[in-house]
């Protein structure tokens, strides 16, 4: 893969998160600037695309849209790979949304297996801030949460009402971008359904295999 | 053609009753599009389904049977502590009881599935009225619940809903027409055996048990694609083994792998197209298996295509044909598409301007010798919007310079060089007929109002006639000037959503599909397709307006889609 910086920047970004917190408005507002209180259900996933200037640099976005019963694999290796930015989302007024962060983070490292999972940038979205009189999850709580992996950024936003969508996606995409110049290689080019050995990893040059 | 005429519906139900139709002739009117204005779809598709036997003598019972089960199942899994005929026990039901018979614990447990179905529900078909009723949304939530408890290995998934909803959908339509006609006094001419069959068939007290009996024959095509992917450990677990490198365990991607594979039979280069950029089946396709391309049709076709899908069992087959079409039918698109163009031109499915045709192609698929491929002129869409009538994301993109692919294969990509690119110059005539088209198109929607405007004076002209003459009771008459009235103000409260004062963002979206139901011998608002051919048959209703009139921005927006 060459290295050096790109004149155009593309980065995948996913949003996961329990059905119902958001995900679909938020990114409907980042990229359409409008809510709709008719959107269907995410059934599998959905994708736009926004082009961004970050630092007077040309980014564009494709942000993925996750539905959130898929579980397990249900959307296929394709769909994780080579992401550059992991969006979890849950709604400040259901504090269940907020206890499964960690299983769909975990679900993300499992699928996606970046090679650093510690430093893949994840940013937290805590949705529906403008409905502060039903929260159920404290600011505090959700930072306290952040600190303990490893520093995740944390925004509260309200795709309802506009509040943070914007500043929060530019920080996702100048996370993505950081970690994009590194230029990491957390998704070797294996293909989807070849094995690995358990000693390849360690080796320079695969497609060997000793099976 | 249109609207089931009088004699029309009557015949429908005739050929029904008296067996004329055997399951190849049913077939038949189901790829040839005959239901597409009929009263008799839900009959239809409850022989296909098998939930009824062709032979109509045996309808009552059979229906009886199915209608009783259902409700051993409902009162079984939908526990209501407050219907009376709950355990009457004061210690049992009692909201704190904690005793597991109580059928107030049962009720708490199920909460979280009632919670989860209500949230589909409620956004089910958002821009269509009768999903916006409260008994409408509540019988739907009780069929999904009751499916729920009874399979309790695949439960309540995303997606269900908008395969219900279809079918309720049809069961309505169908009641309302027959109550309708009887009112009518259309069906005097039947005796009573018939007559008693058809009201038994279109009793809207079963609608529930009605709609879950179809519901279960259709998820049991789809089971598989909605089952969850088992976490099926591979043979021999390796420590370092990634777990997208064990095998594809679900039947939904197995499936959605197997048609990317048929794809490559049927238009290699489209296939190569897709898979240089890593787009394999498994990434837009879910949805569309799902929901049997709920999403990507408007309701009228969409039931057409349904038409073709149930009279071809097992289902699977037909589906990847059809599946296979929607790739086909956008293939000029995709390939000059990139991946982010790609994308959006699959998760967004550009409307398909003659379902007739797309129908044709994927029965092609399906029987390449018996069905003739349709004309490539035939196979346009609107690639600049989407369903909902917005600009599509990829309109006008061609200066938009968006495009790689993700860092999986830049690499390829690069070798490639194939960048998005302008249109050829021999495409421009092509690109032109299609932009000329979809104005055309627009045009006759805006001249959709003025037919039922001319439709609805016509028919006040002879009911006035009708009451100078007193050759009609004056109560008909008057159910029927109500009916017109009806039909107009659905007209002018479509006018006032699209004042831009009253305009808030949820209403913009929202599309004005058919509000009431087909209604006989009553005008009502037409497709696209049905409106071609009603130019063509019918001169003097055509073109009130003369072609050439600009359509105004809002209404290209704001197009109704019904
Ligand atoms: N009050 C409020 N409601 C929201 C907000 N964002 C989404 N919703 C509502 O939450 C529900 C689920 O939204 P959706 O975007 O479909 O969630 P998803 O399942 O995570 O994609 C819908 O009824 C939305 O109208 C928000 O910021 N504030
Ligand atoms: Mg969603």
């Amino acid at each position: 893969m060459s290295s050096g910086p790109r004149k155009k920047a593309l980065l995948k970004v996913i949003i996961l998160g329990d059905s119902g917190v958001g995900k679909t408005s938020l990114m409907n507002q980042y990229v359409n600037k409008r809510f709709s209180n008719q959107y269907k259900a995410t059934i599998g996933a959905d994708f736009l695309t926004k082009d961004v200037m970050i630092d007077d640099r040309l980014v564009t976005m494709q942000i993925w849209d996750t539905a959130g019963q898929e579980r397990f694999q249900s959307l296929g290796v394709a769909f994780y790979r080579g992401a550059d930015c992991c969006v979890l989302a849950y709604d400040v007024t259901n504090s269940t949304s907020f206890k499964n962060l960690d299983s769909w983070r975990d679900e993300f490292l499992i699928q996606a297996n970046p090679r650093d999972p510690d430093h893949f940038p994840f940013v937290l979205l805590g949705n529906k801030m403008d409905l502060e009189q039903n929260r159920a999850v404290s600011s505090k709580r959700a930072q306290t949460w952040c600190q303990s992996k490893n520093n995740i950024p944390y925004f509260e936003v309200s795709a309802k009402e506009a509040l943070n969508v914007e500043s929060a996606f530019q920080a996702i995409a100048r996370d993505a971008l950081a970690r994009e110049s590194q230029d990491s290689q957390d998704f070797p080019d294996f293909p989807d359904q070849i094995r690995l050995d358990p000693n390849q990893n360690n080796r320079q040059q695969g497609g060997g295999c000793n099976c | 053609m249109i609207t089931p005429t009088t004699s029309g519906i009557l015949r429908e139900y005739q050929r029904f009753l008296s067996c004329e139709i055997g399951v190849d002739e049913l077939i038949t009117f189901c790829r040839t599009g005959s239901f597409r204005t009929a009263a008799t779809r839900s009959i239809a598709w409850r022989i296909l389904l098998k939930c009824l036997p062709i032979n109509s003598l045996e309808w009552v019972p059979v229906i009886e049977q199915s209608r009783r089960e259902y409700a051993t199942l409902r009162s079984r899994h939908v526990a209501n502590p407050r219907d009376p005929l709950c355990v009457q026990d004061p210690q049992l039901n009692n909201p704190l009881s904690e005793h597991s018979k109580s059928p107030w614990s049962r009720y708490f447990a199920d909460g979280e599935l009632r919670d989860l179905i209500l949230k589909d529900v409620a956004r089910t078909f958002p821009e269509i009225e009768l999903f916006q009723d409260a008994e409408v949304k509540s019988l739907m939530c009780s069929v999904l619940h009751v499916y729920a408890k009874d399979n309790p290995f695949i439960g309540y998934k995303q997606g269900m809903h908008e395969i219900l909803a279809p079918l309720v959908f049809v069961l309505y339509n169908d009641q309302q027409l027959y109550q309708h006609a009887l009112e009518d006094f259309q069906l005097r001419s039947l005796d009573r055996t018939a007559l008693h069959i058809l009201q038994v068939l279109h009793d809207s007290n079963y609608f529930e048990a009605d709609a879950y009996v179809l519901f279960c024959e259709v998820m049991r095509e789809l089971t598989p694609w909605y089952e969850d992917a088992g976490i099926v450990e591979p043979p021999e677990p390796h420590p370092f083994e990634r777990l997208q490198d064990t095998m594809i365990t679900s039947r939904l991607l197995k499936e959605l792998n197997e048609i990317g594979q048929r794809l490559a039979e049927f238009d290699p280069p489209l296939y190569r197209h897709l898979t240089n950029l890593d787009i394999p089946a498994q990434l837009f396709g879910i949805r569309w298996l799902r929901l049997l391309f709920g999403r990507e049709f408007p309701l009228p076709d969409l039931l057409f295509l349904w038409d073709i899908i149930l009279s071809d069992r097992p289902i699977s087959r037909i589906v990847e044909c059809v599946f296979l079409a929607m790739l086909v039918y956008i293939r000029e698109n995709l390939l000059a598409s990139d991946y982010g163009g790609c994308l959006q031109f699959l998760m967004r499915y550009p409307p398909v301007v003659d379902v007739m045709a797309f129908a044709q192609l994927a029965l092609h698929f399906r029987a390449p010798l018996r069905n003739s491929r349709p004309k490539d002129s035939q196979l346009t869409n609107y690639s600049n919007m989407t369903l909902q009538g917005t600009v599509h994301p990829n309109a006008g993109n061609q200066k938009r310079t968006v495009s790689q692919p993700p860092p999986q294969q830049r690499s390829q990509q690069a070798n490639r060089g194939k960048q998005r690119r302008p249109y050829r110059q021999e495409e421009i005539p092509k690109a032109l007929g299609i932009f000329e088209e979809q104005v055309a198109v627009l045009q006759q929607r805006l001249n959709e109002r003025d037919i039922v405007t001319a439709v609805s004076a016509k028919r006040i002209e002879e009911l006035v006639k009708n009451l100078e003459r007193g050759s009609l009771e004056i109560g008909t008459i008057a159910a029927q000037l109500r009916e017109v009235g009806q039909q107009l103000g659905s007209l002018t409260m479509d006018r006032r959503k699209e004042t831009p004062e009253a305009k808030s963002p949820a209403q913009e979206e929202r599309i004005k599909v058919a509000n009431e139901p087909v209604r006989s011998g009553t005008p009502r608002i037409f497709g696209v397709n049905e409106l071609r051919e009603l130019n063509t048959n019918n001169q003097n209703f055509s073109h009130s307006k003369p072609p050439s009139q600009q359509v105004p921005r809002d209404r290209v927006l704001g197009i109704p889609r019904f």
